[in-house]
């Protein structure tokens, strides 16, 4: 598969008075042209600091210390910062999380999306622009799309600002769209459209998508790659199919184990112990050794670097290898 | 068993919208008619989504809100038509957990302060030594060292503060709890601590649960009952295993649908 964004050794502080809190240490990964990627994490593990250095959305007290974002055969994070608006929205728009918070309450909904239409098409015609965000509204199968044009978005409910939010970063056909926990603040029912207007719409306009999430089941639905991030770095990468079945890391296993399961009710969880190390207190060695099952001393100095374990395959670990599955 | 607690046509109706002379036209109907009932030592799951009531229902069975209509009847006392100074004494033996220990603990406060704080509401008589002793017992309970009580609890994480919440209720001795979503603000590794620690108290002590949540992987690993609830009532209740095998209502069914599983 070709790839479409390639990133590499991606590093994101936040310098505060007394202490600098590595948000992303060391992220890297490839994204092929129409794959969706998952990333999943829990809180705190820096997924949305590395969406947003993507695009460079950081704002200070952040900065992106090192690495590299290479679109389209150009580094994002060293061009001039005057591209950077023709390339936001355009060719790498972003959901967030948060539809109301994201959307302006003062205008209406039609202008919304149509602001971003504008900037990137300046010789479009008012009418051009009318019919090009009832389509869009369509496309995303809002409920009564004439009238949400001039609705404003407390008029919505959470699911219809959301299918509003994704039509406004579907409005320039976008090469990569970036999905920050794009169904967190909904419903289960509600997620479960959300997710199938996805799938959907990945048919038909054959983007790539970065899905952030902290629910590995839902990513499952959707994911062809899962990168599993801990403590600001990727530990695990792989096909869905190999991180849900054939699964090496000590984080991803103990995730794993740690669900409740059909058949096993008012059983005793496999919890993990500890809790996740604090940004700025992260340990010497390998982030997950104070938590980990395996982890042996030489895991306590050393820092484990993304190995490629088997094809397609990639692992943060000194410990566990291929042998180690069995 | 012993039925600790009965709720019968419980209703709670929050007026909108006023009509001529003042009087109420228009009502949210945040509870509708609930009626259902407690063994000691079990949980019973309260399963639907944002806005159906779930929360209000909690809270106006604790008399945290005025019910409107129905009867509340815990340990074989109808506690809905007690005075407020009647209910104080029953307040100690009904506690909640709250969703988001970011918000539910004071910051001022230290732990100590935190979790002694229904003591000294409930027990004047008690000695400060007393106190303190009940005060570390119920930190040691939640598996937190005694070392923790003159801290705030900003210097605590997520499922630490959640520990401590726990410890606040659990220093009164209650025998019911309502978890209010105890556990979806904390992050996937530490829920099954959480889950692993109230599970345990639960055998130990022999407490009962209301267990609120969306989870319903969870739900189906600690509860013995369950109610989905939906715009202020309760559409199907039973067996956990029974609701979760084979759904009777359609609206279970479209939950239990839209919760992603891992297809292992």
């Amino acid at each position: 598969m070709e790839n479409i964004l390639q990133v590499r050794n991606l590093h994101t502080y936040f310098y505060l008075e007394n202490s600098v809190v590595k948000a992303v240490e060391g992220v890297s990964f490839d994204l092929g042209k129409g794959e969706v990627l998952g990333l999943v994490g829990e809180s705190g593990c820096g997924k949305s600091v590395t969406a947003y250095s993507l695009i460079k959305l950081i704002d200070k007290p952040g900065r992106i210390k090192k690495g590299e974002v290479i679109f389209k055969g150009k580094d994002l994070l060293k061009i001039n910062e005057k591209f950077l608006p023709k390339i936001r929205g355009k060719d790498i728009s972003i959901i967030f999380q948060e539809p109301h918070a994201a959307l302006s309450p003062v205008y209406t909904v039609g202008y919304q999306i149509e602001e971003t239409i504008r900037a990137h098409n300046r010789n479009m015609g008012g009418k051009q622009l009318k019919e090009k965000v009832l389509e869009l509204l369509v496309k995303v199968e809002i409920k009564d799309p004439y009238a949400k044009i001039k609705s404003y978005p407390h008029n919505l409910s959470g699911g219809e600002a959301q299918r509003v939010m994704i039509a406004q970063s579907l409005s320039c056909q976008p090469q990569i769209v970036i999905a920050d926990e794009p169904t967190t603040a909904l419903d289960v029912t509600i997620q479960a459209k959300v997710i199938g207007l996805f799938k959907k719409l990945k048919e038909e306009e054959n983007f790539s998508l970065i899905f952030i999430t902290h629910d590995l089941a839902l990513c499952a639905q959707l994911a062809d790659r899962i990168a599993v991030m801990y403590a600001g770095q990727i530990v695990e990468i792989a096909s869905l199919d190999k991180i849900i079945k054939e699964p090496l890391h000590p984080y991803t296993k103990a995730l794993f184990l740690s669900l409740p399961k059909k058949g096993k009710e008012k059983t005793k969880l496999q919890a993990i112990k500890g809790d996740v190390p604090e940004a700025d207190k992260k340990p010497k060695g390998c982030f997950f050794y104070p938590r980990c099952n395996l982890g042996k001393n030489s895991c306590r100095e050393n820092r484990p670097e993304l190995k490629e374990i088997e094809p397609g395959h990639w692992v943060r670990c000194l410990v566990c290898g291929i042998e180690g599955r069995r | 068993m012993e039925k600790i607690l009965k709720v019968e046509e419980l209703k709670k109706y929050y007026p909108v919208k006023k009509g001529v002379f003042g009087r109420a036209a228009e009502f949210i109907k945040a509870v509708d008619g609930v009626s259902f009932s407690l063994l000691r030592g079990q949980t019973l799951g309260l399963v639907g989504e944002s806005g159906c009531g779930k929360s209000t229902l909690a809270r106006t069975i604790l008399r945290l809100i005025d019910s409107d209509s129905g009867k509340i009847i815990f340990k074989g006392r109808d506690i809905t038509a007690l005075s407020h100074r009647e209910i104080k004494s029953t307040r100690k033996d009904m506690q909640i957990i709250f969703q988001d220990p970011f918000n539910s603990l004071d910051p001022r406060f230290t732990v100590f302060g935190i979790v002694s704080e229904g003591l000294r509401n409930f027990s004047q008589k008690k000695s400060k030594k007393e106190i303190y002793q009940k005060v570390a017992k119920a930190l040691e309970d939640v598996g937190l060292p005694r070392e923790l009580l003159s801290r705030y609890p900003h210097e605590f994480s997520g499922g630490q503060r959640q520990r401590i919440s726990i410890a606040r209720a659990l220093v009164l001795e209650p025998e019911l709890l309502v978890l209010d979503e105890p556990v979806s603000s904390l992050d996937v590794s530490i829920q099954a601590q959480v889950i692993n620690l109230l599970v345990d108290l639960q055998k130990k002590k022999n407490l009962s649960y209301i267990f609120i949540a969306h989870d319903l992987g969870i739900v189906r690993h600690i509860c013995d009952q369950v109610c989905v609830m939906k715009d202020g009532k309760i559409v199907e209740s039973g067996k956990t295993e029974a609701v979760f095998q084979s759904p009777g209502h359609p609206y279970t069914r479209t939950l239990l649908d839209s919760a992603p599983a891992l297809p292992l």
